[in-house]
């Protein structure tokens, strides 16, 4: 374990330090992956997404005044990666049509259907939801992260698993 | 199963949040001891919250393998460049605008036939202005003046038409014969014509002169005159 602060690690990779870069990698590595998960809703789009947003933090980690704002600026990094990627991927749902998109949502196995119940969650109830349940952070450190009300993300869980739930029970198979 | 009430659904999934107080709590216990639905309900979402939670395990589980497929892929990166990251982007921008600077100004030297003379290329304009100027608006002079003749030419003919009936009514009273009578009046009137053509030839003659007079003596005193009809002409627009 690498007991260099954030800091320490930004300029070392500012020199072009791999191994520096690598141990800041393995330390916000998680929490980026999850702000993307948490946007985009597949797995697969979001494992792209946070390494694409770790290697442009790593092209351009010398844009970064404060090295110990390194985790933060990453996260947003991915987020706006992932926004991004969103757009572009309902745009191609919408070239698709609905006809596919619906062809897809049956042909799926039934173990799936949570998983793709929160992939169909709009993405800004999904996003809350990820940090608290899958991440197990606290309603608190949600709001500080999303930089909304505390009050504000509890209404954003409770319209997610409210949403949650009616998407299972109507298709007639419960978690 | 029956539905849980509509009005304790909001209450139900904050219960699971932990987001009532303790009172709140109590009295949703005393309901769901009494409602089949609502009970129900909860228990649905707290098998859901837990199956997220699990299914968030599920995905964390392969954390590792991804890190290292980052840390793989940043191999074939290219490092960021050996700057300050505060004054980066600033010293690199100043050394570029210097480098920059001093290239325009060599490749300027080298390639400038000579210096520009300031003082040739403002003659010059001055005298590319006057000759553009002078003729428009000697032209423009002139027509008004040919206008304000043409006016005072109307009512001359009109003074003329009335000379002319007041010296046929005089001669009528002291000539006597008709044909001689006309031949009088149409001699008479010729020389009025010739006069008035005369003294309109005379009108413009002098307005031509006087702008000769004002372009050989006062190139400077045209082209304020040009400027201003310009100005006003632009104003008038």
């Amino acid at each position: 374990m690498d007991d260099r602060s954030d800091n320490e690690l930004v300029k070392a990779s500012c020199q072009g330090d791999r191994t520096a870069y690598a141990v800041l990698v393995r330390r916000h590595y998680n929490q980026t992956f999850l702000i993307c998960l948490g946007v985009l809703g597949h797995v697969h789009d979001a494992e792209d997404a946070a390494q694409d947003a770790m290697i442009k933090g790593f092209e351009s980690v010398r844009q970064l005044r404060t090295g110990s704002q390194y985790g933060a600026w990453v996260r947003a990094i991915a987020r706006n990666l992932s926004v991004n990627l969103l757009r572009k991927r309902k745009m191609t749902e919408r070239a698709l049509g609905a006809e596919e998109s619906l062809r897809r949502r049956e042909s799926r196995p039934p173990q799936d259907d949570l998983r793709q119940a929160v992939a169909r969650l709009p993405w800004d109830l999904r996003l809350p939801l990820v940090m608290y349940y899958f991440d197990g952070q606290n309603v608190k450190t949600v709001a500080e992260k999303l930089e909304i009300s505390t009050s504000g993300v509890y209404q954003k869980l409770k319209a997610a698993i409210k949403e949650l739930h009616e998407m299972l029970t109507t298709q007639g198979d419960m978690p | 199963m029956n539905g849980p009430c509509p009005t304790m659904q909001d209450r139900i999934a904050e219960y699971v949040l932990g987001a009532l107080d303790g009172e709140q709590a109590e009295a949703l216990r005393q309901h769901l001891g009494e409602c089949s639905g609502c009970r129900q309900y909860l228990e649905s979402l707290q098998q859901q919250s837990e199956s997220l939670v699990e299914l968030g395990r599920q995905i964390d589980g392969g954390m590792t393998a991804r890190q290292d497929r980052v840390i793989e892929a940043l191999q074939g990166v290219a490092p960021a460049e050996r700057v300050f990251p505060f004054f980066g982007g600033f010293v690199k921008t100043a050394v570029a605008a210097v480098l920059l600077l001093g290239a325009g100004i060599t490749i300027g030297r080298w390639t400038a036939p000579r210096p520009v003379d300031v003082e040739r290329l403002r003659s010059d304009l001055e005298a590319s202005l006057a000759e553009s100027i002078q003729p428009a608006v000697q032209k423009n002079v002139l027509a008004q003046v040919d206008q304000r003749l043409q006016a005072e030419a109307q009512q001359r003919t009109e003074l003329a038409r009335q000379t002319y009936q007041d010296l046929y009514k005089l001669a009528e009273r002291s000539v006597a014969g008709t044909e001689s009578l006309e031949r009088l009046m149409n001699g008479r009137f010729a020389e009025l014509v010739e006069i008035i053509e005369a003294g309109r030839e005379t009108d413009r003659w002098r307005v031509e002169k006087a702008l000769l007079e004002m372009k050989t003596q006062t190139g400077l005193g045209l082209r304020d005159v040009a400027v201003r009809v310009s100005n006003a002409a632009r104003v008038h627009d």
